[in-house]
């Protein structure tokens, strides 16, 4: 029986190595190549002070995204849970709206808005609160606004799954014992969703590092990130090896960054440490 | 610790939808009193209100002399325990125990011995580590219990506390919680829709209907002397007799009351003796354990008799004789 069953499985297993882990093993190995020792690839990368500043940029949108998702999300996915059936539907459908539409499109309204012409400027302008545009577009911020836009619905997606799995009695029981809402709100609310703020956090921190479109269009080509770097490296210059070692650079900040992220949303909640004995 | 008085207390959830009518009722201090009531008759939305989770509408609540009705739930000092237990999943016992007394800014030596001291009264020092998710039910709801009288409340609220552990742990539950409330007089209110468990433990009982007290008094005089048809029926009498048709047929009774019905119970009624009051035939025949209960047809509907006697089966024709004395009189209810 056992081995029939491998047999099965066998078209699928081959599907998966030939599409997924031989191209990876493929990006691996050039990196490991051509150089005089193994890592001359990786030590000639890091050693450019530009490529460097990249990845430090690379990091600071993705950081600072996913800490504006969450700030943003927290308290909306909340709203959201608290609503009744319908209207929890309704306001769902809406949150992921903007995933539907296209991503450049999505990215144009934004330079429509950002831009030295665009809806801000002249807004501030008409009101004579500022008398040259300001410089909005082709900055971090621009990409961090944009990708906020792009990744808030996953956010709100995976916080109002975890709160709609809370036993609100359970929060009746902290005010009773004297919690204000704040309280609340951080002992008892918190702890419990961190597997939502993981996941939330994960997907968006590896969106936001891995965007090509947002940067691209909103970052312009002063503000270069590991994606935009890569494409470059590759399309562009056709340098393949250095673009093999820009993925696996931001393979392996994703990876440590998951491993982190598993490791707080476990401190923060020991329930997940505790495995059930009896 | 603190008397309550519970004034003129209104709730709809809805319009048009009145859950609570006006409701008024006195709490003594130190006394364990029972709201007995049907599922859905609004024992968790007046507990809501005491509490102050559920703000409220109409009415006052007074404790200890003050008026809390605009007092946050959080400064209220009441303990409270759910009927899902609602502990904190992400916490150690000890951790769940000590939380209220962490919100009361204690030093960290007197948050320490407090919780350890209740955690041993409780029975629970040897769990103070464990996670929520590794106890059992009766466990967990010990743990609840801890956790409310940690902080020493004024007020004890239990909203149906025994309702999901089996019957043997419910018994020894419902006598802890006596047990512990007796010891620190704590002004207690009980919900449940457990005749047993509530008279069981209680100093008064409160029957509730529709949003309405209908009786409050001592489990004995509830028991003895319902005063409606349903409080009659939520004690267990089972049998209702109107009294024009008792008057027709000469029964003695004392005539007091104005109300149209008269209750028995079936524990009262004999069968097959010589002086039979009502004629019936065996319709059903249950063994109950200590009795056997049978249930009769009868020109006045269907009568349930609980009897030692075994001898009759379905179908028998009998004869039902009771004790005049056993009749009580009841209120019309509205
Ligand atoms: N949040 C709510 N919204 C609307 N109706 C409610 C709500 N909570 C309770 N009810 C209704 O109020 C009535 C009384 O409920 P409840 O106080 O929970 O009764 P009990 O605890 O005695 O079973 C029920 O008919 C219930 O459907
Ligand atoms: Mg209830």
């Amino acid at each position: 029986m056992k081995k029939r069953a491998v047999l099965f499985l066998l078209p699928g297993l081959l599907l998966i190595f030939i599409l997924l882990i031989y191209p990876v093993i493929r990006m691996f190995i050039p990196t490991f190549t051509g150089g005089q020792t193994i890592f001359s690839n990786y030590q000639s990368f890091f050693s450019s002070e530009n490529n460097v500043q990249i990845i430090f940029r690379t990091l600071f949108i993705a950081v600072m995204t996913t800490l504006v998702t969450l700030g943003l999300g927290l308290p909306t996915a909340y709203w959201i849970s608290r609503l009744s059936g319908r209207w929890r539907k309704i306001i769902s459908i809406i949150v992921l709206f903007p995933i539907l539409t296209n991503a450049v499109v999505r990215n144009f309204a934004w330079i429509m808005i950002l831009g030295k012409n665009g809806v801000i400027n002249n807004f501030l302008m008409k009101m004579h609160i500022i008398s040259s545009p300001l410089t909005l577009l082709y900055t971090n911020l621009a990409i961090i606004i944009g990708a906020v836009y792009l990744f808030l619905p996953i956010m709100i997606t995976s916080l109002v799954s975890s709160y709609t799995q809370l036993n609100s009695e359970i929060e009746e029981a902290a005010e009773v014992l004297g919690s204000r809402p704040i309280v609340v709100f951080f002992k008892i609310i918190i702890p419990q969703i961190s597997v939502g703020i993981f996941t939330g956090s994960i997907l968006v921190f590896v969106g936001a590092l891995t965007a090509y479109t947002t940067p691209q269009l909103l970052g312009g080509n002063k503000n270069m990130v590991l994606a935009t770097l890569l494409q470059q490296q590759s399309i562009t210059l056709g340098d393949w090896t250095s673009a093999s070692v820009i993925a696996i650079v931001l393979t392996v900040i994703a990876f440590i960054t998951m491993i982190a992220l598993n490791w707080v949303s476990k401190v923060i909640d020991r329930r997940n440490s505790h495995e059930i004995k009896n | 610790m603190a008397q309550i008085k519970i004034n003129n207390l209104s709730h709809s959830y809805q319009k048009n939808k009145q859950i609570l009518k006006d409701l008024s009722l006195d709490i003594h201090d130190g006394e364990l009193l029972s709201i007995l009531g049907p599922s859905g008759c609004g024992k968790t939305t007046m507990l809501r209100l005491i509490s102050g989770l559920l703000p409220m509408q109409e009415g006052s609540i007074i404790v200890a002399g003050g008026d809390i009705s605009k007092v946050p739930v959080y400064k209220r000092n009441f303990g409270m325990v759910f009927q899902s237990y609602a502990l904190f999943p992400h916490m150690t016992i000890f951790q769940n125990v000590a939380f209220g007394l962490k919100r009361k800014k204690l030093s960290k030596s007197e948050i320490f011995e407090k919780t350890l001291s209740i955690l041993k009264t409780t029975g629970l020092l040897d769990l103070k580590d464990r996670m929520p998710n590794e106890l059992s039910g009766g466990q967990q709801q010990r743990v609840s219990l801890a956790r409310a009288l940690a902080i020493n409340p004024d007020v004890l609220l239990l909203d149906e506390p025994l309702s999901n552990l089996d019957a043997k742990l419910r018994i020894e539950m419902r006598e802890e919680i006596s047990r512990l409330q007796k010891k620190m007089k704590m002004t207690t209110i009980f919900v449940t829709h457990d005749q047993e468990e509530c008279f069981a433990i209680s100093d008064r009982v409160a029957v509730m209907n529709h949003g309405k007290i209908e009786q409050l008094d001592t489990p004995q005089n509830i028991f003895r002397h319902p005063k409606t048809k349903f409080v009659a029926a939520f004690v267990g009498y089972e049998n209702f007799v109107p009294k024009q048709w008792a008057k027709e047929h000469n029964w003695r009774y004392n005539d007091i009351i104005s109300g149209s019905q008269l209750t028995i119970r079936p524990e009262k009624i004999e069968l097959g003796s010589n002086e039979n009051i009502l004629n019936g035939k065996v319709l059903v025949k249950n063994f109950l354990g200590n009795n056997y209960q049978y249930i009769v047809e009868t020109e006045l509907g269907r009568m349930k008799v609980d009897t030692q006697q075994e001898n009759y089966e379905i179908n028998d024709d009998i004869g039902l004789s009771f004790s005049e004395k056993s009749l009580i009189e009841l209120e019309d209810g509205d």
